[in-house]
């Protein structure tokens, strides 16, 4: 009797040393997912200016040029303009980003919508927008009308010609503006969209 | 008396000697064992198909890459998606397979997130369009295949959500040996997209890479 208990023991211990129990197969599949996103993007590049009027720039400081600390933003300082004058600048705005883009939302802030600033030319690419000249509180309109779109890796080009209304009087446009920190100033502004926001 | 008694010693030994005692025919049969045994496999199988999508405008799908492919022989599915944009996303149609000769079934779902360093996986839109189970029977010389439609469309607005769900409908059915889901429909299958309520630069130019790993058991 003994030695059948033992026996029995031996048997038990055995096979839980073995490890043995109640156990499956498995086996194990893998979903690998990776997403990347993409970005919108704009730079200025390119900015300068194409021409000025004869007796403008007479120490040749106007510039047209992209703010050194602002990729977005393209600063145009024109000097000893007059009454008649006339100056074109010109930049390419580039989408660096991975979708196509928009702009949209163009502006002037009312308060720096002087009547005697007009703009007499707006190019796109090669395409005159303009068939007469507008007040410069239009021009952010006219840009707007034309639903301006930009693919990625694409750049638009922009072309525009300022000028100082001919019939202003030094009452209306004053001498030597900018001596005392009083030019003409105005700043456009526009929002760059992905192609697909219909709601911005 | 004593010659008698010298006589039958004699014999006995004489017996001994020769070996003999009490013998028997005997014969030796043999039960020759081959024990081969099947295997638990799944895998991923063709076709699958995957493509990208803008939520509102449906064919201009041209910003975003998407790619899939197979590795480890069947056993890893790959899906890519490359300059996702708020709107756009990514689907994935697949099979998966009872390649083997006994039947599975999933038990678990495992997440493991690989890169999310902008902290995104809750900020995708997941959904499953479809997903069927297909398995062949046989009637005489003819096989069929019996479809069984697992679910309608299912949509999960966190990572973990959607992991549970996907869980949850594909372990309610046991595959038999070639059986096979199928996760597919007609405007995508397995989808993840970014919703166009997401405004935050944060998310530009990111990585969100995260493997599921789809444990079956031998169903028993």
């Amino acid at each position: 009797m003994k030695r059948t208990k033992f026996l029995a023991l031996a048997l038990v211990a055995a096979i839980m040393v073995m490890g043995a129990g109640y156990a499956y197969w498995s086996e194990t599949i893998t979903i690998s997912n990776t997403v990347k996103t993409g970005e919108l993007d704009f730079t200025f590049n390119d900015a300068a200016i194409v021409s000025v009027d004869e007796y403008m720039d007479y120490d040749a400081t106007s510039t047209c040029g992209v703010n050194s600390d602002d990729n977005n933003q393209v600063d145009i300082v024109l000097e000893d303009m007059y009454p008649g004058a006339e100056a074109t600048v010109k930049f390419d705005l580039e989408n660096t980003g991975t979708m196509k883009a928009k702009l949209k939302n163009f502006a002037i802030p009312t308060a720096q919508e002087n009547e005697y600033v007009h703009v007499t030319s707006v190019k796109l690419g090669d395409a005159e927008l303009l068939t007469e000249t507008i007040n410069i509180a239009d021009l952010d309109s006219t840009l707007e009308a034309q639903n301006i779109t930009i693919e990625p890796d694409a750049e638009q080009y922009f072309e525009i010609t300022f000028e100082i209304d001919p019939n202003a009087d030094e009452d209306q446009v004053a001498e030597n503006l900018g001596d005392n920190d009083d030019a003409i100033e105005f700043t456009l502004t526009a929002d760059g969209l992905q192609y697909n926001d219909d709601e911005n | 008396m004593k010659k008698s008694r010298v006589l039958a010693l004699t014999l006995v030994v004489a017996v001994v000697l020769m070996g003999a005692g009490y013998a028997y025919w005997s014969e030796t049969l043999t039960i020759n064992n081959t024990v081969k045994t099947g295997e638990l496999d799944l895998q991923f199988d063709y076709p699958t198909y995957d493509g990208d999508y803008d939520d509102k405008y449906p064919y201009s799908d041209d910003y975003m890459k998407v790619d899939s492919y197979f590795e480890d022989e069947k056993h890893k599915l790959v899906f890519e998606l490359e300059d996702v944009y708020p709107g756009g996303g990514g689907w994935l149609n697949f099979k998966i397979k009872n390649t083997g000769t006994v039947p599975a079934k999933l038990t678990s779902i495992t997440p493991s997130i690989l890169s999310d360093e902008a902290n995104m996986k809750d900020e995708f839109n997941y959904a499953l369009h479809s997903i069927k189970l297909y398995y062949p029977i046989k009637i005489g010389q003819w096989e069929w295949t019996y479809v069984i439609p697992v679910d309608f469309p299912m949509y999960a607005t966190t990572f973990n959500d959607f992991v549970g769900k996907l869980q949850s409908k594909l372990s309610q059915y046991t595959l038999e040996p070639g059986a096979y889901f199928v996760i597919n429909a007609e405007s995508g299958g397995y989808d993840i997209q970014l919703p166009s309520t997401v405004t935050s630069d944060d998310f530009e130019d990111e990585t969100f890479k995260f493997d599921l790993l789809l444990n079956f058991d031998q169903a028993h």
